[in-house]
């Protein structure tokens, strides 16, 4: 019989939940403070509380996955929907989301039931499920590829790349570029390059390697370790690189060099400050341009890619100048022909929540006047021949784009989810988008180019 | 120890293996997850910077733990908290945590808590996992979202966790007797 002292166990949880009052809690410390036993209790009901939390979110995930896992064989499946259409959608699939809810849980039952393991998979596997198989060079032509790893990392690699993924928690990149988000359950997440290798340690950051040259390092979120390697494969140096900071691996003069970090690429762009929850990528990755979404996919933040530069309006261009203005007469406007101007693409889409709606709130401010931005999807695509990367030798391409849910033109005030906002100077651009798992944000803003 | 080859790996993948306790006593310091979440990271860092300063790697946990205690202070005190720290109760911690991981390593608790946990009726497995499912609402909210009185509430979520430690030190029993 296993002997218990129950008032002691309720007193140690509500300890760990905060839930004590300031008597309770001092008497309670000179407690813990003198009886080794209770102390060591603490220790093993907090450790409990962390199993408790990474199972918590292992079931979210395995939900999220069998939910979308059964959409995947319906017909409307893989599309974004338009959020104009949210409402028919949503009526329209409430049936049946009964039925994957059904589904889903019956497979999450299944899958708890067989397996004691908090990881849902005990592979790398590509975003579609398809296992990677380990030490098997892949090479990506075209496109990019988003890699899940067991530990809860996700790496979108970009084309052209050469890459190979070498255990749970690591990968070799001979090749190319990707963007990595590493939970803290990844702590450690580790990749080698020909030149070097960065160890993760809970973070957002980019790693890009050109084979003969170098591997440039930068980091968005949290921190990481870039370390140059010698000839036999040791470490020879290192260098600890935090939020906002970037680093060359030159494995040619052998040395790790501080390179311009994000803010200097920011001022590159004509943007002297992004709030934190905007990170600025120097081009647009083709999953994301080509309109196929579903990559860059992150809870409360944002993305801001510059698109085309110098580019000189043959025409008037109609845009919105006051978006916050409710009536569409206050909210347009037009940048004349002749103009030179800047365009850059704000991207959002959240991930985590199936459902849910998560906000970002952002604010860009440029070193020169905007001129306007592009939100409905209509519009967007009118404009493509003009700031699409991608139209720039074949201006004929046409792109599913989703746009905002901010001009309504004062129809239906309700209806507005997302808000755009130009300072009175024109320099700062501010924004809260509101998103959801199957849905993206994503908008233009016109700047004028530099003279 | 190691030279500088791979190093960094190592500590990586000792990091990884004690994080668990390593965690646990962070936890147990601060009690607010993001907050040791940010202290973990924090520790993660100077532990993999330092590492070549290890004589042993079988010194690593007490090693790693004394940079964990170290980093507690440390966070309690660049903070303006409404309580100051008691450091003595962070000391007696950290010694606690050595002496649980001595006992029974945390990883062979996590196993049996998960075990017990499908054992869990179902809706009790659904209210806990409400309760962790890292959305960061309180037990409070929760429970009004549940439609229940947050004591009534609060009586079940113990009553659950209650079993699932009584389903954890029935099976670590069984396990020492075989």
């Amino acid at each position: 019989m296993i002997q218990r002292n129950h008032s002691d166990d309720r007193l140690l949880q509500q300890y760990l939940d905060r839930s004590m009052s300031p008597e309770e809690l001092d008497s309670f410390e000179a407690r813990l403070c003198h009886e080794p036993e209770l102390a060591e209790r603490l220790i093993t009901f907090a450790s409990d509380d962390l199993v408790l939390a990474e199972w918590g979110a292992s079931l979210e995930r395995e939900q999220q996955q069998a939910v979308s896992a059964v959409s995947t064989t319906h017909p409307v499946s893989g599309q974004i929907f338009n959020r104009a259409n949210r409402t028919v959608v949503v009526s329209g699939m409430a049936s049946i989301f009964s039925v994957f809810l059904l589904l889903g849980g019956y497979l999450l039952f299944q899958s708890v039931l067989s397996s004691p393991r908090v990881n849902t998979q005990e592979r790398v596997v590509f975003s579609s499920g398809e296992p990677v198989e380990n030490h098997i060079k892949q090479t990506l032509n075209e496109g990019s590829a988003e890699l899940h790893f067991p530990t809860g990392a996700k790496v979108l690699i970009s084309a052209p790349a050469s890459y190979e993924v070498t255990g749970n928690n690591s990968m070799h990149l001979q090749q190319g570029s990707f963007i990595a988000n590493v939970p803290s359950s990844g702590i450690g997440f580790q990749v080698d390059t020909p030149h070097g290798r960065v160890i993760d340690l809970g973070t957002l950051f980019s790693v890009q390697t050109v084979e003969k040259l170098d591997t440039r390092v930068q980091v968005y979120r949290g921190k990481v370790i870039a370390s140059l390697m010698n000839r036999a494969g040791g470490v020879q140096s290192s260098k600890q690189l935090s939020e906002h900071q970037s680093a060359t691996i030159n494995s040619t003069k052998n040395e790790i060099e501080e390179a311009d970090d994000s803010l200097s690429l920011a001022e590159k762009c004509g943007i002297l400050h992004l709030s934190d929850s905007v990170v600025l990528q120097e081009s647009m990755p083709d999953a994301l341009a080509t309109g196929k979404y579903q990559v860059f996919e992150h809870d409360g933040l944002a993305f801001v890619f510059p698109e085309r530069t110098q580019v000189s309006l043959k025409s008037d261009l109609e845009l919105v100048t006051q978006p916050a203005e409710t009536r569409s007469k206050k909210r347009a406007g037009v940048i004349t022909a002749g103009t030179n101007v800047d365009c850059y693409r704000i991207y959002y889409d959240p991930a985590q929540k199936e459902g849910a709606y998560i906000p970002v709130l952002g604010e860009i401010h440029f070193d020169r006047p905007i001129l306007g931005v592009i939100l409905d999807r209509k519009v967007l695509t009118q404009t493509d021949r003009l700031f699409h990367p991608l139209c720039r030798n074949d201006s004929n391409r046409l792109f599913i784009h989703q746009g905002t849910e901010t001009d309504t033109g004062g129809k239906d005030p309700k209806a507005r989810y997302d808000e755009v906002k130009i300072s009175p100077d024109r320099r700062t651009l501010s924004f809260m988008l509101l998103s959801g798992e199957r849905f993206v944000d994503e908008f233009r803003v016109i700047v004028r180019s530099p003279q | 120890m190691s030279t500088d080859m791979d190093t960094q790996s190592e500590a990586a993948q000792l990091l990884l293996q004690y994080k668990a306790p390593l965690y646990a006593y962070i936890h147990a310091s601060v009690r607010n997850r993001s907050d040791a979440d940010d202290i973990f990271q924090e520790v993660s860092v100077a532990v993999v910077e330092s590492f070549s300063k290890l004589e042993s790697e079988a010194g690593f946990f007490p090693w790693a733990r004394e940079i964990a205690f170290r980093r507690v202070l440390a966070f309690y005190r660049n903070y303006d908290r409404e309580k100051p720290v008691n450091p003595q109760l962070i000391a007696v911690l950290a010694e606690a945590t050595e002496r649980v991981e001595q006992k029974q390593p945390v990883s062979n608790r996590r196993e049996k808590l998960l075990e017990c946990l499908d054992r869990l009726p179902e809706v009790s497995r659904k209210l806990i996992a409400r309760c962790y499912d890292n959305s960061g609402q309180s037990l409070g909210v929760i429970a009004a979202q549940s439609g229940l009185k947050v004591t009534a509430f609060y009586a079940r979520v113990h009553r659950i966790r209650a079993i699932l430690r009584e389903c954890i030190a029935q099976r670590l029993l069984e396990d020492s007797v075989e």
